[in-house]
């Protein structure tokens, strides 16, 4: 099992300056953050024409040195943001292999439709939003029921919101937005810091959740337990079939008479089950129709394929 | 019981050089973020301890602006139009103190 630790930041962009992608990260760990995602841009709708077809998405940045260098202090991930306005960006996606080196893939929709494709057939983990486009895309009831139950979760960035008031009443709009059609579920909260002072605490971060519209555990959970179910269903779409190992706790018991084993198991199964016989007795004396009823009780039912 | 609640702040400044970190100066700031977020009256803010040296305050607000200050201090972005980051270390409702720093840097904070 793929091991994380709490807390997480899954957005930090990509700076081509070694120095400001340091202080980004020695702020983090100074925070108490251990697993963060550095995120890089890429424009579906700005593609080239001639590209069409072939492999169009940017190999994820070397970030090997900086690895090195914060080893055990922090766990660093590679996330691409899908910039798209239509979907066209679904064949792209299935065809690319330079997506399979990303940990975490975002879609960032431009247009309406482009939202509604993005929460309900996009091969993506993430729905993230421009907060300098301000607020002119809200996501729909049914869509956003549609992206929960594939597992999907929204982003809320609060580095624009410190940066920029503007900025803020959008981000406050859009979250309240997931409020309402949504009930909040399925919300992560990352910076987006393009400098290190943009950076805030995971408790401070938490507590924005109450001008979010989340809930205290909402807001934790934002941090937290949604960022490691996130990580894991990326995890679970980069590998696809996987094979698990199950570790016992206990001592292992090797034993050779099986079928006993199975008959006993079937046995402790039906303890709380009346036996047939008993059953037969009773329904003697009962009319017809009651026989179908308890038939077709669920108890009853697993005598019968027992 | 207190009616107050206590914050510990701590500032990192990106250039702590070319600011004048006063008691006054961080009132201020503190109380127009607040102001400009939740557009209603300031309320009364009481600086505890201030450490200009630490860079650190300790202030006290009423119990029923704690919410409220809580949420804004992670909003504040800049202090006299220099990028900042006000992290709260610590809130309690009993009185809080700095750490134990050296005898220098005792002298210099109040």
């Amino acid at each position: 099992m793929e091991q994380t630790r709490p807390f997480y930041d899954f957005c930090i962009p990509f700076n081509k300056d070694d120095k400001v992608m340091r202080a980004l990260l020695n702020e983090l760990v100074e925070l108490g953050y251990k697993t963060i995602a550095i995120d890089q841009s890429f424009d579906h709708s700005r593609k080239e024409a001639g590209k069409r077809g072939s492999e169009m998405f940017p190999e994820p940045h070397k970030v090997e040195h900086l690895r090195k260098e914060f080893g055990d202090k922090l766990r660093i991930l590679q996330r691409i943001t899908i910039l798209y306005v239509d979907v066209n960006v679904a064949h792209a996606m299935s065809v690319s292999l330079n997506l399979r080196k990303f940990n975490l893939i975002a879609g960032q929709p431009k247009t309406d439709a482009a939202l509604t494709h993005c929460c309900t057939t996009f091969n993506g983990d993430l729905v993230t939003f421009d907060p300098a486009a301000g607020s002119r895309l809200m996501v729909n009831r049914k869509a956003y029921q549609v992206a929960v139950r594939r597992g999907m979760f929204f982003e809320i960035k609060y580095g624009p919101a410190i940066a920029d008031s503007n900025n803020r009443k959008d981000m406050i709009k859009v979250a309240h937005n997931y409020g309402i059609k949504g009930k909040s579920r399925n919300i992560i909260f990352s910076s987006g810091a393009e400098h290190q002072f943009q950076l805030r605490g995971p408790y401070d971060v938490a507590n924005l959740a109450f001008i979010f519209g989340l809930s205290e555990d909402q807001g934790k959970n934002a941090v937290d337990r949604h960022c490691r179910q996130l990580f894991l269903r990326a995890e679970s779409r980069r590998l696809g079939k996987t094979i698990m190992f199950v570790k016992g706790g206990g001592p292992i018991v090797f034993s050779d008479s099986s079928d006993d084993n199975q008959g006993d198991s079937q046995d402790d199964e039906m303890e709380g089950c009346p036996k047939e016989e008993e059953l037969d007795e009773e329904s003697d004396g009962a009319n017809g129709e009651n026989n179908e009823e308890e038939e077709n009780k669920p108890a009853n039912k697993r005598l019968k394929t027992a | 019981m207190s009616q107050y609640h206590n914050f510990d702040i701590k500032l990192k400044l990106r250039d702590p050089d070319n600011v004048v970190l006063t008691p006054a100066l961080f009132r201020n700031c503190l109380l127009d973020a607040m102001e400009s977020f939740f557009c209603e009256d300031k309320p009364v803010l009481e600086i505890v301890k201030f450490c200009a040296l630490q860079q650190r305050i300790i202030f006290r607000v009423p119990e029923e602006f704690y919410e409220m200050t809580r949420i804004s201090i992670p909003l504040i972005g800049h202090y006299q139009q220099n990028p900042c980051h006000f992290e709260v270390l610590e809130t309690s409702k009993t009185m809080l103190d700095f750490e134990k720093v050296g005898e220098n840097d005792i002298t210099s904070c109040f």
